[in-house]
């Protein structure tokens, strides 16, 4: 048992195959502990995304292993990967997070609901959640009633409802202008410091990396350095 | 249980999102739907009225012969008539009655013209159970057993140019298979439903009959039951009392409309089978649009931990959502259909051709449990048959990639 909740070694992705192959990781290790707060950063098309889609059990890597809470992802099933994200993951997209003919409130429950959770809790915990990324109000509204920092602050309650062990965010912010990010940087800081939620986040955004304890810096599939904050 | 309501509530608000091309595809299955079942009772009550006509028209619903009557009726080939034996082998069946009658082809000549018919020896008090005693009469009826006149259908009548009350000559075999002319006084002439009833059957007392030919036989038992069709049990045990006669049900008897009558039941199902056919076409066509437009949120749904059959789910139980919602309104509208046809149509206008079929020109729709049953089974199971290849569709695809599409 180590304190690693993700442990890559020499992860490669190559996508396609000869002339035309992309090499997105080209041999990466690294470890990411319980309780850290890390951003990976990097050029655009450096392998930010391939990177946590393949910590996410997403996507699978052409060589090396990705092993989370010291398992080998490899070794798992779809099934057993879905598992894996629905109870110890959340995650956060760039876009497109919600499922539009959900309210706000069940967009956050269905996680529950899919993992078994009786009605009266599921209520419970998604307003809780919902409050807490200050969304109180737009419980009952769809998707397509919310602004774009609403709905991306609806989605981070979304993974966050189920007590991940991991939170794992692809440029959360893009979308956002800057007071929204810095709020939601902030209620991210604070759920990794009240819960000691893992959270991993790919980012350009030097505002999200000030609130990091670590980043990973990659260019061109390859670690570059780390910088502890 | 928590799973199943996820998946009814994104299946229903999904529809619901889509509602005015999901409503075109529940008119289409309520129309197909309720015309495959008003369709389904009009064959039905025709079928009704073929066994019920042809029970009536003489059959019986149980009928015994000597064996190879069938093959050549006549006098020869009868057999003696035990009422006691015959009360004995029903005792116990809903028996609305019986009666013994003697049917030999005959040569029937009047004045002017010469016709062949069957002449049937009856005992009137006992033909309550066949249409002889709903017959609208010119003249008198046969009075008894013994009565030696004769009863003619209008067409044979005005055929033989002859008149109520005029005598015809009557060629038949007795029962020692000698050629015998027997001069018979029309009494009464009678209307039928069916213009070849009126042609080929003339009626006289059975006992009168039984004189003439030197003969103590019958050559028919026919057993009338009060419920429309008789059970292999009612069979069984009559046959078990008659083993040396041949116990025939009303398809044997009348092979013609029995074939007819089979034929109708493979109408019905080639007709569901169409009908359902072009259905399902539309079904899949539809769930491959709405799969189609939302692969980016089952590609969510997937990247958050919901398992592929999961995903299956929703689109099997969007379909059978949709068919469910067709079938209530298509069987609700075909009852009220059945309810306005409930008196009957009628097909007059067509009644050679149907008369044909042993049917009244009146029409009668009835709609059968069971046919219902069948079709309502039958088109659920499309359902789901139908969302297999668009559910596949929705999860072929990886995840990421359909979160990218
Ligand atoms: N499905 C794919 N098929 C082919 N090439 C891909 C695919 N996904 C990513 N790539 C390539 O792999 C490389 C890394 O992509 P990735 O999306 O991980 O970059 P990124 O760091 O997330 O970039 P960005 O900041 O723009 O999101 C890029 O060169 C990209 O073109
Ligand atoms: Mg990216």
């Amino acid at each position: 048992m180590t304190n690693d909740v993700v442990q890559l070694r020499s992860v490669t992705r190559v996508y396609g195959q000869g002339n035309v192959a992309v090499n997105a990781l080209q041999g990466i290790s690294a470890e990411i502990n319980k309780g850290e707060f890390v951003c990976v950063v990097g050029p655009s098309g450096c392998g930010k995304s391939t990177m946590l889609h393949l910590i996410g059990g997403l996507d699978s890597p052409t060589s090396g292993t990705v092993i989370v809470e010291d398992q080998d992802l490899s070794t798992f099933t779809n099934n057993e990967l879905s598992d894996l994200r629905l109870r110890r993951m959340g995650f956060v997209f760039q876009a497109f997070n919600l499922i539009p003919v959900l309210s706000a409130c069940e967009n956050v429950e269905f996680v529950l609901q899919l993992q078994g959770i009786g009605k009266n809790e599921r209520d419970t915990r998604a307003r809780e959640v919902l409050d807490s990324v200050g969304l109180a109000d737009a419980a009952d509204r769809r998707p397509g009633e919310l602004s774009g920092g609403q709905q991306q602050r609806v989605a981070v309650a979304r993974a966050l409802v189920g007590n991940p062990l991991l939170l794992i965010a692809d440029e959360p912010s893009a979308n956002l202008d800057s007071t929204t990010t810095r709020e939601l940087c902030e209620l991210l800081q604070s759920i990794n410091r009240k819960h000691g939620t893992t959270i991993l986040i790919a980012t350009h955004d030097s505002l999200v990396m000030n609130y990091s304890t670590r980043t990973i810096q990659l260019e061109d599939g390859k670690i570059q350095q780390e910088n502890p904050a | 249980m928590n799973t199943f309501r996820l998946v009814l509530n994104l299946s229903l608000r999904n529809l619901w999102r889509q509602r005015r091309r999901n409503s075109i595809l529940v008119v289409a299955i309520t129309f197909a739907i309720g015309g495959v079942i008003v369709l389904n009772s009009m064959i039905r009550g025709m079928q009704v009225q073929m066994v019920d006509s042809v029970v009536e028209n003489l059959s019986g619903h149980i009928k015994m012969h000597a064996p190879n009557y069938r093959d050549d009726p006549s006098m020869e080939r009868g057999f003696v008539l035990d009422p006691i034996r015959v009360d004995e082998s029903v005792e116990g069946l809903p028996v609305l009655g019986w009666a013994a009658r003697i049917t030999i082809p005959a040569v029937i000549m009047s004045e002017r013209e010469t016709r062949g018919a069957s002449l049937i020896g009856i005992d009137p008090d006992r033909e309550l159970i066949s249409v002889v005693s709903n017959f609208k009469l010119e003249g008198e009826g046969l009075e008894s057993t013994s009565d030696s006149r004769v009863l003619v259908g209008r067409s044979l009548l005005e055929e033989l140019r002859t008149k109520l009350g005029r005598r015809i000559v009557l060629t038949t075999l007795d029962a020692d298979g000698i050629s015998k002319e027997i001069g018979f006084r029309i009494v009464g002439v009678y209307d039928a439903e069916s213009e070849s009833m009126e042609k080929s059957l003339v009626f006289t007392g059975r006992t009168a009959l039984q004189e003439l030919l030197n003969s103590s036989e019958v050559t028919e038992v026919s057993i009338r039951l009060k419920t429309r069709y008789a059970k292999q049990e009612d069979f069984d045990q009559v046959r078990k009392s008659f083993p040396e006669l041949d116990v025939l049900d009303w398809q044997q008897v009348n092979p013609i409309v029995a074939f007819m009558y089979n034929t109708v039941n493979l109408v019905i199902y080639i007709w569901l089978g169409i009908v359902l056919g072009a259905l399902v076409f539309g079904l899949v066509n539809t769930l491959i649009t709405a799969v189609l437009e939302r692969i980016h949120e089952f590609g969510l749904f997937r990247a958050v931990g919901m398992r592929s059959r999961i995903i299956v789910a929703q689109v099997i139980c969007e379909s059978v959502c949709l068919m469910i919602l067709g079938i209530a309104l298509g069987v609700a509208g075909s009852f009220l259909i059945y309810a306005w046809l409930y008196d009957g149509i009628d097909l007059s206008a067509f009644a050679e051709g149907v008369e044909m079929m042993g049917m009244s020109s009146q029409m009668k729709p009835a709609i059968v449990a069971h046919d219902v049953l069948v079709v309502v089974a039958v088109s659920i199971t499309l359902a789901v048959v139908a969302s297999f290849y668009p559910a596949r569709r929705a999860v072929r695809m990886n995840p990421l990639d359909a979160l990218r599409h």
